[in-house]
């Protein structure tokens, strides 16, 4: 990999996401600094984005360097606009994130210490799943041929017709858009370069939804995450569990969905409907819908399901339906998916 | 009826497999009557964990609820992720931090802590055991038999020929996971776009000893001007690389156990 490379994908990476969620927060209402928030709203806002015009270029059989263009100029769009209107709060974000890193008690340490264990295992070792002929296959297909789902993944030959199970929830192409504007081949941002920063944003929704159970206390925060990051590393009695999905191929959308977008789900539900949050909280758990429309076809059941159960309780115990009204807005992408599944199918 | 009862029991199977001989579970249940037990008169505790966690539990063992995901939604038999919107660990780390929060002294709470530990260590089991990560080859993660197989294939290239490969099933999954431009007879499990000839060449390659006409057969009527073969599974009266120049075939090179042929036709 070349230092142009590195520069590269941290910047679509890690500022792009940091700057993006930056304009979502600015709009919410209660602890809105930390830089956990801005990242995962960042992410998710990528995740909207991507589906949003994917789906269309995808039927109008557009080209890979079409959406990647559009993608890459939206989202410069957004960090220009947040750059404009949180210059100050900004900086206060990144000196209050410095500021806390040193209060992390010894055991926060070790937690810290077994995130980075769980990111070395994904960069330094090799886990070879079959699914992977499939996703990663689509996402290097792509980029070879600057195409959305024109070839049959399995044998490069033009396909007549899309398999809507894949086409509908098209995560391999945001892969792709990420290795088209990084040069980085997609296999090696797949299974060695996009799992660090998928491992790093599972943990920070962990200390989000940590914030919100143990109401800022941060000793009792990161020994949370210290029993999270226990109970993840030994959740491999099958394949089948969430854990295992994490650390092992934690590059497929279907594993993302386990890892970040159900605890998602719960951490925004805490924040829209327990906490009074405003409509950029909305917005958050709406783009949370999105991402789960965009990672798998499974997320388009799984993601409704979470919220309608956590609607549900609150309404019993608030009996509010304006809630209900928000909660079910947010799904709309989901819904809009499910819609076009079973039409098209 | 009977078919609901047969829902609820697939719903049972498919939570045995999303299980396994994990006893978390049971660690789930104890963090859950805790929660009930402590903070049951926290609304967000209440509603999130333990309602939530109810609530869930009576879907995704409703027959109704298994009979729609399978049927509508899931076409195969992975009901077994809708486990995943149960958040497992987020409870038991929580109700882990409240029981060590309530001990008094230092001491207390580090031998509670080292306690909890071991009852997770003891419950579940290592993801990282059993084989599952390997040293990496590369950074593509992928065999390097497939990376160099496919830059051997493009220096033979010649302008505007274009290849087609038929390659032995354990490559087939990951040639194009390198290179998407290369075309294939068929991918991962023998799927393709001629089913029956890839269905064919696909069960054919598997065999402990291949029929080299059929194949190469297979490859011309399909317009696969490259063949890559198991040198293992080739017939014993035509072991090694001049197997297939009968039929039209030369072997180009050879990477680990594998032949590479061209069609010289």
């Amino acid at each position: 990999m070349t230092i142009q490379q590195i520069v590269l994908i941290i910047f679509w990476m890690l500022f792009v996401p940091f700057l993006a969620g930056s304009l979502v927060t600015a709009f919410m209402k209660s602890d809105r600094n930390s830089f956990s928030l801005q990242y995962l709203c960042g992410i998710l806002l990528m995740f909207m984005l991507t589906w949003i015009l994917a789906l269309p270029m995808i039927f109008m059989r557009c080209k890979l360097s079409t959406l990647a263009i559009t993608w890459g100029l939206v989202l410069l769009v957004v960090c220009v606009v947040s750059i404009a209107i949180n210059r100050a709060r900004l900086i206060k974000i990144l000196k209050e994130s410095m500021i806390s890193l040193r209060r992390i008690p010894w055991y926060g340490i070790i937690a810290v210490a077994l995130i980075l264990f769980q990111i070395l295992m994904y960069v330094c070792f090799q886990h070879i799943d079959d699914d992977d002929a499939m996703f990663v296959a689509s996402a290097v297909t792509a980029v070879d041929t600057d195409s959305l789902f024109y070839y049959n993944t399995y044998t490069g030959l033009v396909d007549t017709s899309f398999e809507m199970r894949y086409v509908i929830s098209p995560f391999p192409m945001l892969t792709a858009i990420i290795s088209y504007l990084t040069s980085i081949h997609a296999a090696i941002l797949s299974h060695t370069i996009l799992p660090v920063f998928w491992v790093l944003l599972t943990y920070m929704v962990y200390y989000l939804l940590s914030t919100c159970l143990f109401k800022n206390d941060i000793k009792k925060i990161y020994l949370f995450l210290f029993f999270a990051c226990f109970l993840n590393i030994f959740g491999g009695s099958t394949v089948y569990r969430a854990s295992n999905f994490m650390l092992v191929r934690i590059w497929q959308g279907k594993a993302i969905i386990a890892a970040v977008i159900i605890p998602a789900i719960i951490y925004l539900a805490i924040r829209t409907m327990y906490q009074k949050g405003k409509l950029a909280d909305w917005l958050a758990l709406c783009f949370t819908m999105g991402g789960a429309s965009l990672l798998s076809s499974m997320g388009i059941l799984l993601a409704p399901f979470t919220l309608g159960i956590l609607t549900l309780n609150h309404f019993i115990s608030h009996r509010n339906f304006r809630t209900v009204f928000y909660a079910a807005a947010a799904c709309l992408p989901c819904i809009i998916s499910g819609i076009i599944y079973i039409i098209m199918r | 009826m009977e078919k609901l009862s047969n829902y609820f029991q697939a719903g049972i199977e498919y939570f045995q497999t999303y299980k396994g001989s994990s006893m978390l579970v049971v660690l789930f249940l104890i963090s859950l009557l805790y929660i009930y037990m402590h903070d049951n008169k926290e609304i967000i505790k209440r509603d999130v964990f333990l309602r939530y966690s109810i609530v869930a539990v009576l879907l995704l063992f409703n027959p109704l609820v298994v009979y729609a995901s399978v049927n509508i939604f899931f076409k195969d038999t992975v009901y077994w992720r809708m486990f995943w919107t149960v958040p497992l660990v987020p409870i038991i780390a929580y109700a882990a931090v409240q029981v060590i929060s309530k001990c008094n002294e230092k001491k207390k709470k580090i031998i509670s802590s080292i306690a909890i530990l071991l009852i997770i260590a003891y419950c579940g089991k290592l993801v990282y055991s059993s084989g599952t990560f390997q040293v990496a080859d590369n950074l593509y993660k992928l065999p390097q038999e497939a990376i160099d197989i496919c830059g051997i294939i493009h220096d033979q290239e010649e302008d505007g020929e274009g290849v087609k490969l038929l390659v032995t099933p354990e490559l087939a999954s990951y040639i194009r996971q390198y290179d998407g431009t290369m075309l294939m007879l068929f991918g991962r499990n023998g799927r393709g776009n001629s089913p029956e000839q890839a269905r064919t060449a696909y069960e054919e390659l598997g065999r402990e000893r291949i029929d080299i006409s059929l194949i190469t057969g297979i490859a011309r009527d399909t317009g696969c001007n490259y063949i890559v073969l198991n040198s293992y599974r080739l017939p014993p009266d035509k072991p090694g690389t001049d197997a297939l120049n009968a039929f039209g075939y030369i072997s180009v090179d050879v990477v680990g156990d594998y032949i590479i042929f061209k069609d010289v036709q």
